[in-house]
């Protein structure tokens, strides 16, 4: 329960630190992840679960090529 | 009436010496001069007699009533407190609240204390913006769960973004292969 409670507050001060453009990001794919067919959620969590085992300089490296690409997308 | 007799008039300019004279508050020199006028003046030993008749009696205090001097008292104590009073004038602006001035600073201190440690510490906006009013308790659940929302739309591009990357990995191997091949030129 106490492991619970300091989750949540960890995640609260993530929240916070969000700029205004992430919060919405995260709002949008929550009610996007909410209408999801269960296989499409599955396939989401195994991917979730693959990234978090990559190594971190990989991780590093793809998350900043899809974050040049959505400024590219958003620019167009 | 004997005691209500006039003073005999004394030489003017001796009249005050002859007083200090009769208390024997005068000066040696003084007094041998007083001394000496006497024995010429009929007028300043008159006076000096009449001195010495009339000055016992108005020493002797009259006697007064219990009463007095209980009046006396309250009014002395009286005014000393109006003096004491008057000196801290300022007080009396505070004497009606003094009951409830005392809890009201403590509660309005201990309130500003609150405050001022909450936006301290950067947590205003969880009062601003209280917790699952507007943001799904799903999300804030804990912190892997917001991470997870943040990252969803890239988790659904991660297998193209690895493509991109192993083929530039593949690309940026294959030009330095070249490069250290002889006779090629990169």
């Amino acid at each position: 329960m106490l492991l619970s409670a300091q989750s949540a507050t960890a995640a609260d001060d993530g929240w916070r630190h969000l700029t205004p453009t992430e919060k919405e990001r995260v709002l949008r794919n929550y009610r996007r992840w909410q209408n999801l067919p269960p296989q499409d959620k599955e396939h989401l969590r195994e991917e979730w679960n693959r990234w978090q085992r990559l190594p971190k300089e990989r991780r590093d490296r793809l998350k900043q090529r899809y974050n040049e690409q959505r400024r590219g997308r958003d620019r167009d | 009436m004997k005691n209500s007799a006039p003073l005999e008039t004394a030489c003017k300019q001796y009249e005050e010496d002859l007083v200090l004279h009769y208390y024997g508050e005068n000066g040696d020199n003084e007094r041998r001069r007083v001394e000496q006028h006497l024995t010429s003046c009929h007028s300043c030993r008159r006076f000096l007699g009449d001195l010495q008749r009339v000055l016992p009696q108005m020493a002797g205090a009259e006697e007064m009533p219990q009463a007095f001097w209980d009046n006396y008292y309250r009014e002395t104590v009286s005014k000393l407190a109006e003096q004491e009073e008057r000196k801290f004038w300022w007080r009396s602006l505070f004497n009606p609240m003094r009951t409830w001035m005392a809890p009201a600073f403590g509660t309005v201190a201990v309130a500003v204390l609150v405050v001022g440690l909450v936006i301290g510490k950067g947590n205003l906006r969880l009062f601003v913006e209280p917790r699952g009013e507007s943001i799904p308790r799903e999300i804030l659940a804990d912190q892997n769960q917001l991470e997870f929302f943040e990252s969803m739309d890239m988790l659904e591009a991660l297998d193209r973004l690895e493509n991109q990357d192993d083929q530039k990995t593949d690309t940026t191997n294959g030009e330095s292969n070249r490069a250290e091949l002889p006779g090629v030129v990169a």
